[in-house]
Formats: C-alpha cells, sequence, structure tokens
C-alpha cells in the first residue's frame, strides 16, 4: 500500500466519523464562551488590609535582630574572655598571643585552658633508654 | 459583535476567521479525547473562552489554524492532567469509574459505525495517531503538526513514519 493509498483511506475513514458528528453551531460554541467570559468576575481580594504592614514590620525587626547579632559576635569581646586574656599575657608575655577576634573565631584553638586539669603520663619505658 | 471585528485581546483573530476552521477544530478535539462529544465540546468551548480573553494569544508566528490546533491540544492536556490529579486524590467508589469503555463501545453508544481503519487508528499510540490526523486529514505539513503538537520537526517525522508503517501491518491483519 502506498503512502498515498494509505493517506486516502485514512482521509475517508476521519471524514466519515466526522460527518457522524457534525460539529456543533460555531455561533453555539462562541457565545457558551462569551457567556462563561461575563460569569467570571474578579475575585475579591480576601487578605485583611493590615497584613502587608504587619509582614513588613516583622521583616524589619528581623533584619535589625540579625544584624545586631553579628554585630556581637564580629565586634565585641565578651568581658569573661577578655579578662581570661588579659590574665594570660600577664602570666607568659612572651609567648605570641592571638588577638581577641582569632581567640573569638577559634576559641578551642586559643582559649587558655582554665579549670581544665591535664593528666600528664609518663612513659615506662623512657628512662631505660637513658 | 460582528463577525469581521478583530477581538479586543486578541487584535489578529476575527470571529469570523474562527468560524471558518470551528469544524476542523472541533473534528481535532474529537481525535484529542478519543471520539468522545461532550468533552470535544467543552474543550472547544474552553478554546474559545481563552482566546477572547486573550489569555491564548495569537502572535502571527504560524497560520492560524496551526495555532489553534496547538491551544486545542494544550487545553486537552490541561484537561487531562486534573483529571488526573482529581483521580489520584479523590479515589473512586469502584474500579469501573477509571475503566475507559474501549472506542467500539463509546462508537455504538453514539450510534456510529466503526470502520475498521478507525479503529486501527484508536489502536495506535497518541502521538502517533495525531500526527496522521494533522497530516493527513487535516491538510497540515509535519512542521505544521509539529507546531500544533509543541514536539520537534524531527520527533514528528518520526512518529509520521511509525505511524504509517504500524498502520499497514494493522491493515495487513
Amino acid at each position: 500500500m502506498t503512502d498515498r493509498d494509505l493517506q486516502r483511506r485514512v482521509d475517508e475513514a476521519l471524514a466519515q466519523r466526522d460527518r457522524q458528528q457534525p460539529p456543533p453551531a460555531f455561533a453555539v460554541s462562541w457565545q457558551a464562551a462569551l457567556r462563561a467570559a461575563a460569569a467570571r468576575q474578579p475575585r475579591p481580594s480576601v487578605r485583611p488590609s493590615w497584613i502587608r504592614p504587619a509582614f513588613a514590620a516583622a521583616a524589619a525587626i528581623a533584619v535589625m535582630a540579625t544584624w545586631s547579632w553579628l554585630g556581637g559576635r564580629s565586634g565585641s569581646v565578651p568581658e569573661s574572655d577578655a579578662a581570661d586574656l588579659r590574665l594570660a599575657r600577664e602570666l607568659s608575655p612572651a609567648r605570641q598571643w592571638p588577638t581577641a577576634t582569632d581567640a573569638l573565631l577559634r576559641p578551642y584553638q586559643y582559649a587558655p585552658p582554665t579549670g581544665i586539669e591535664v593528666p600528664v603520663f609518663e612513659n615506662p619505658f623512657e628512662e631505660s633508654y637513658l | 459583535m460582528r463577525d469581521d471585528e478583530p477581538l479586543s485581546a486578541n487584535p489578529r483573530i476575527t470571529p469570523g476567521a474562527l468560524a471558518k476552521l470551528h469544524a476542523d477544530g472541533f473534528g481535532w478535539a474529537l481525535t484529542l479525547t478519543r471520539g468522545r462529544r461532550n468533552e470535544a465540546e467543552d474543550v472547544l468551548q474552553t478554546t474559545y473562552l481563552l482566546i477572547y480573553e486573550g489569555r491564548a494569544r495569537f502572535a502571527g508566528r504560524s497560520t492560524l489554524k496551526t495555532w489553534l490546533f496547538g491551544v486545542i491540544r494544550n487545553v486537552v492536556r490541561s484537561r487531562w492532567r486534573s483529571e488526573l490529579m482529581r483521580r489520584y486524590f479523590e479515589l473512586p467508589a469502584t474500579e469501573e469509574a477509571l475503566a475507559v469503555p474501549s472506542a467500539d463501545a463509546r462508537h455504538a453508544e453514539d450510534g456510529i459505525v466503526t470502520a475498521p481503519l478507525l479503529a486501527a487508528l484508536e489502536r495506535l499510540p497518541a502521538r502517533q495517531r495525531e500526527v496522521l490526523d494533522l497530516v493527513f486529514h487535516r491538510d497540515l505539513t509535519i512542521e505544521e503538526a509539529a507546531q500544533a503538537m509543541g514536539i520537534s520537526l524531527g520527533t514528528a517525522r518520526t512518529h509520521y513514519e511509525r505511524a504509517k508503517a504500524r498502520l499497514r501491518e494493522e491493515l495487513a491483519q
């Protein structure tokens, strides 16, 4: 069967189907669409008028709080940390002490061990070599 | 509203131009809805609503016929998606509610004599059936059919060739 034959047969079959199911009149479909368009009212806003300023205020407070918290972290040193650093500098002035910012950013690396006793283990074999 | 007066939301379209394509548009909607007449009427009405309100806007990049067929196809797909969601969230009471009657049963209901070729067309995958309808019956080129179906030209050609081959096989049996 050639392409042309196939096309003719498909065309005839679909044309027969279209004849058996004729379309509704254009005016009927078009008028129905126009009626549906007229029936579509713009949806009234259900949002209360105070909601927008309230959200704006909450957002502003959140920004200010975050800014303040970040500023406190980077700019100042808590009093207890500062006192520890001062004491440490007085006890060993020759040592290269970290700055306050370093101590804040890496507290476990630079903070002086206050109140923690580090156990010292002796190597029992070490002396045998001496 | 006069037939030759352009639509305010779609200035390149007049109701008269749509009226000329009405029968073809309905036939295309029938193909997409697999012969369900009521659904095809709803689809066409929704399409006209979208055009009237300017939610589907014709920019003149293709022929009006190609564009209209594309809008009709989008409307059908959108309805399918809604139907799928509805079925997903609201489980039907019985399995029968989900069952789609066969083409023969639907046509018998509508009092239509089903030609063997129509039955063979129904058995094709959707895209193959659509491309054959557009090219063989609606006088679109394969390129225009690709535009109307929202697929690339290469894909449309592939579906076109496969549809012809499969239809030949079906008819040979």
